[in-house]
């Protein structure tokens, strides 16, 4: 983390770490603690020698007295032995030193110098009294067995032995006391430390179990909001960067992740439930597809049967067909050679038609001339009509003279109309003939030129006919083609009318499968919306 | 076409199977017969048409017109004739009689019927006037008959109507009788010239 470096070091340190630094420092705690007590055990039993050899001195002070007593009376004892055991021992209370403490082994310990000022008066006191001690045993032992000032100085001596033991009995109270008064100000200390160390170790833990449980309980907080479904909370803020630092880190990567996830899935959700409609409704839309295809296969089976009927129909006419096309050859062939025949009878035809023709127009030349001739004959009349006009005329003008002459000229006249009547018949008779021949000629043109269209024509129909015979020929191999398709066509026929059933059947079965599929889509539908509502319950 | 083509030639081989179809002697006899059937008339016909005058029968645009024969001269066919300038219409021009030079009346415009077709055939009647004759152009000239002045209808005395100056009677049979007086007094014909008035 990038705070990481923010932190103090205690933060950045791992909870193990931490756990073991606490620990030493209890341990430290503990160590100093009884370092403490072993001092002060040490100290204690320091003491208790020091009172031991306090005490002591008393006890080797009578031991003196007595060996002293004893050598008086005879007995060799070395009494400068304890002599100079006392003195060791009080110079060692005094100053600190090494001394035997068991007379028995020789064991030897140190002593510390004297605690106090007191103490020391005191064994300095007790110093005085020792040698004033050892100057009155040695008195004593200088006086022989019967010397009065024995007795004297015997008093004197345990007088001085019973006041070195006073001063040595005080000592050791003394020393006592300072001991006991050091043990007590120890357990004090000893208390107060052990109370200082409590609280501290109170305090730290304390702190530390907060450190260690704060970002824990919120944690635990978090993980129950995101149990309720509440994935709006604020990522967790990351406190240090051990266990629990990772676990916050973790754990923020985990809500991240699952506020992604949550989104993801309800845009998967959401997706998941318009796939599930989009299915539902293409399923629907296929069903009745499928029905629909179900009738049309329907339809379409029906429609084949009856394509099937037709194409029975159609064979059995092109068989027919068939015949007939091969009679209609054979005719073909008959008409071809009839053609021949009549294009030949038109080339007779045409050239009895160019003969009458000619002759034709030869009559009409000779036509022509007779009107020629008929027309002088015409003029003729007609001056032979002016003469007898003129002649009446005249014999009008002779009168009576005249009138024989009129009679003359009237049946003159009269002949004359009559030869002009007869020139208006022939002219008439010629003129009906000229336009017979006229027409004669134009029909006889006509009839050339249709005699030749006529010719062209039966050319024209050979060729047809030839052509027809030709294409009767091909439609009788193509009828004969279309009996053999149309009898593939029905086998083909038959063969889709067994594909229609299997697709009928196969239709029947998408109809099923149609149907489980609406269902699943509805359940598919139903279970997304309730998926919905379940990620509903998770607040982004 | 065929059957048209064959009746055609049909007839055809008839004609040349029947040359005396219409022989010269058959035409010669039915000419005998007609001319036979004329004589054989009554003859008190021509005793009562005797009592009126003759006249020369004439086409006029297909109208029937008559002339007196006592006043004609001459008829021809008019062959060609010269159109004379500054004359009135009615005046066709004048043609050659012999070496003499004639005026020819136009008719049609007199009588304000149709013109002849420019190439058709015409005659010309000659009017005795005096010396010199008057020509009238006609279409075809008819034959002389004779008519009873009593049968006609004279339109100038029975006062219906009809254009009277050049009509001098209307036959029963519908033959317009001109009068040829009328005819030669008309202002074309009269020489006008101031220095030489005797010469008409």
């Amino acid at each position: 983390m990038v705070k990481t470096a923010h932190r103090s070091w205690w933060k950045n340190l791992k909870l193990r770490r931490k756990f073991s630094t606490v620990s030493l420092g209890f341990t430290l705690v503990l160590a100093g603690l009884i370092a403490f007590n072993v001092m002060v055990l040490r100290s204690q039993s320091q003491n208790s020698v020091v009172t031991d050899m306090a005490g002591r001195q008393r006890m080797l002070s009578q031991k003196f007295a007595k060996e002293v007593l004893l050598l008086g009376n005879g007995v060799a004892v070395d009494h400068q032995a304890t002599l100079r055991l006392m003195r060791d021992s009080l110079a060692a209370l005094m100053e600190g030193g090494e001394v035997v403490i068991n007379l028995d082994t020789g064991a030897r310990a140190d002593l510390p110098p004297a605690p106090s000022q007191e103490i020391r008066a005191k064994l300095a006191e007790q110093a005085t009294l020792l040698r004033q001690y050892d100057a009155s045993a040695t008195g004593l032992l200088a006086l022989g067995a019967g010397d009065v000032r024995r007795a004297e100085k015997l008093k004197e001596m345990l007088v001085l032995q019973a006041q070195l033991s006073d001063t040595a009995e005080a000592a050791v109270k003394m020393l006592s006391f300072h001991a006991d008064s050091s043990i007590r100000a120890m357990i004090g200390l000893e208390i107060i430390v052990g109370l200082i160390c409590a609280l501290s170790g109170l305090v730290v833990s304390s702190l530390i179990g907060r450190q260690i449980a704060d970002p824990l309980a919120a944690c635990a907080e978090a993980a129950r909001k995101i149990a309720e479904g509440d994935l709006r909370i604020e990522p967790l803020e990351i406190s240090s960067s051990d266990e629990i630092g990772m676990l916050q880190e973790a754990f923020d990567e985990m809500l991240k992740s699952q506020r992604d996830i949550a989104l993801q899935t309800r845009s998967a959700c959401d997706a998941l439930t318009a796939a599930a409609a989009a299915i539902l409704s293409s399923a629907q839309e296929q069903a009745a597809g499928t029905k629909q295809q179900a009738a049309a296969v329907q339809e379409i089976t029906t429609t084949v049967e009856e394509i099937s009927l037709s194409g029975k129909q159609v064979a059995e006419r092109s068989r027919q067909v068939a015949g007939t096309a091969e009679a209609v050859a054979t005719s073909g062939n008959a008409g071809l050679h009839a053609v021949r025949d009549a294009s030949q009878g038109m080339e007779a035809i045409r050239e009895q038609t160019e003969t009458v023709a000619e002759n034709i127009i030869t009559l009409s030349e000779r036509t022509q001339a007779v009107g020629e001739i008929i027309a002088t004959v015409n003029e003729i009349a007609e001056q032979s009509n002016l003469v007898a006009l003129n002649a009446a005329i005249e014999a009008a003008d002779a009168r009576e003279q005249g009138r024989r002459f009129s009679v003359v000229a009237g049946e003159i006249k009269n002949l004359a109309d009559q030869a002009k009547e007869a020139t208006a018949q022939v002219r008439g008779i010629l003129e009906q003939t000229q336009k017979g021949i006229n027409t004669s000629v134009m029909l006889t043109e006509e009839a050339l030129k249709r005699v030749e269209l006529g010719r062209e024509k039966s050319t024209m129909s050979e060729h047809v006919i030839r052509q027809m015979a030709d294409n009767i020929q091909e439609s009788v191999h193509a009828f004969q083609q279309i009996v053999g398709a149309t009898n593939q066509q029905q086998i083909g026929l038959e063969q889709v009318t067994q594909a229609l059933h299997e697709i009928r059947q196969a239709s029947q079965q998408t109809a099923q499968t149609t149907a489980q599929l609406e269902k699943a889509s509805l359940d598919l539908s139903q279970l997304g919306q309730k998926l919905s509502r379940t990620l509903e319950k998770y607040r982004l | 076409m065929s059957r048209q083509a064959a009746t055609i030639l049909d007839r055809l081989h008839a004609l040349g199977e029947q040359p005396a179809g219409w022989s010269e002697a058959e035409f010669a006899e039915e000419l005998l017969k007609v001319r036979a059937r004329r004589l054989a008339a009554p003859r008190g016909l021509a005793d009562r048409v005797a009592a009126g005058f003759d006249v020369l029968g004439a086409r006029i645009a297909n109208e029937r017109y008559a002339l007196s024969l006592d006043s004609l001269s001459e008829v021809m066919v008019l062959a060609r004739w010269t159109p004379v300038p500054g004359q009135p219409q009615y005046l066709l021009g004048v043609t050659n009689l012999r070496g003499e030079i004639r005026p020819v009346l136009d008719l049609h415009s007199l009588l304000g019927l149709t013109p002849p077709a420019p190439e058709a055939r015409t005659w010309v009647i000659f009017l005795k006037a005096g010396g010199a004759e008057v020509g009238v152009r006609v279409d075809a000239l008819d034959r002389v008959v004779r008519l009873d002045p009593a049968g006609l209808t004279r339109p100038h005395e029975a006062g219906n109507g009809l254009p009277q100056r050049f009509i001098s009677g209307i036959a029963p049979d519908a033959l317009i009788l001109l009068d040829t007086a009328q005819l030669l007094a008309l202002d074309a014909l009269k020489d006008t010239r101031v220095e030489d008035p005797d010469e008409s």
